[in-house]
């Protein structure tokens, strides 16, 4: 009975481990994606309307996806709150804690803090050239995350489950 | 003679092959290949004892 009992622990722990890893890869594009068309929003404010920094931040919280959402208004925050942070400081700090919710790669993550230092401080010209620029790495990290994502992701939620199996078959 | 051996191989087997078509299909057939050589190797080290006891049969029944 005990025996048995610990054969499913080492079962459904190994399927956890397992779906938990193709969760990353799923995760993945989907967040590029999100953080991709918060970025097109904010081209838009800065370019058509001209809204202020924190205003326009706040804007694209208020309409973007769930994991890119934060980004933006702890950035809006961090602004409104008149310590004497520039844009660009506000914007590195605020992506050194959200790094830890999300599961970008290091390299994507860089591209959006270079994307931070010429935020509000250049002109509107400047802006643009350089979210445009932003978005396009980010396209091509997405294409790469997508095709990570068709190759792992169902093999991830099998082997989990299959090896944690063979485990307790060889164990038993 | 427990036939528990023989279902554990079963099981055994049609694991591997299954874990086999799925890493194949992800294109990883080195792996897959690796999986199914490991699998061998560990049916072969269960049934080694089994090996030995026939031998060793053979071995007095011929009185060599």
């Amino acid at each position: 009975m005990l025996k048995l009992f610990g054969a499913l622990l080492v079962v459904i722990t190994g399927g956890f481990i397992g779906f938990g890893i193709a969760e990353k890869y799923r995760l993945r594009p989907l967040q590029l994606r999100a953080i991709q068309s918060s970025l097109m929003m904010l081209q838009t404010e800065i370019s058509y309307t001209a809204t202020p920094l924190p205003e326009a931040l706040n804007r694209v919280a208020a309409r973007c996806e769930f994991s890119a959402k934060e980004l933006f208004a702890e950035t809006a925050r961090g602004l409104q709150k008149k310590q004497g942070l520039t844009a660009s400081e506000a914007w590195a700090s605020t992506l050194l804690n959200w790094q830890k919710k999300t599961v970008l790669k290091p390299g994507e993550l860089s591209i959006l803090h270079n994307l931070g230092e010429v935020l509000g401080t250049s002109e509107r010209e400047e802006q643009i050239k350089h979210l445009l620029l932003a978005r396009e790495q980010l396209h091509e990290e997405e294409v790469k995350a997508e095709k990570d994502r068709s190759k792992n992701e169902t093999m991830w939620k099998y082997a989990g489950l299959l090896i944690s199996l063979l485990i307790v078959v060889i164990i038993y | 003679m427990d036939t528990d051996l023989i279902f554990k191989i079963a099981i055994l087997g049609i694991v591997v092959s299954v874990l086999h078509t799925v890493l194949k299909q992800a294109g990883k057939e080195e792996v897959a290949n690796m999986v199914t050589l490991a699998g061998v190797v560990v049916v072969l080290f269960m049934v080694v004892q089994l090996i030995n006891d026939l031998f060793s049969i053979v071995k007095t029944i011929f009185q060599l």
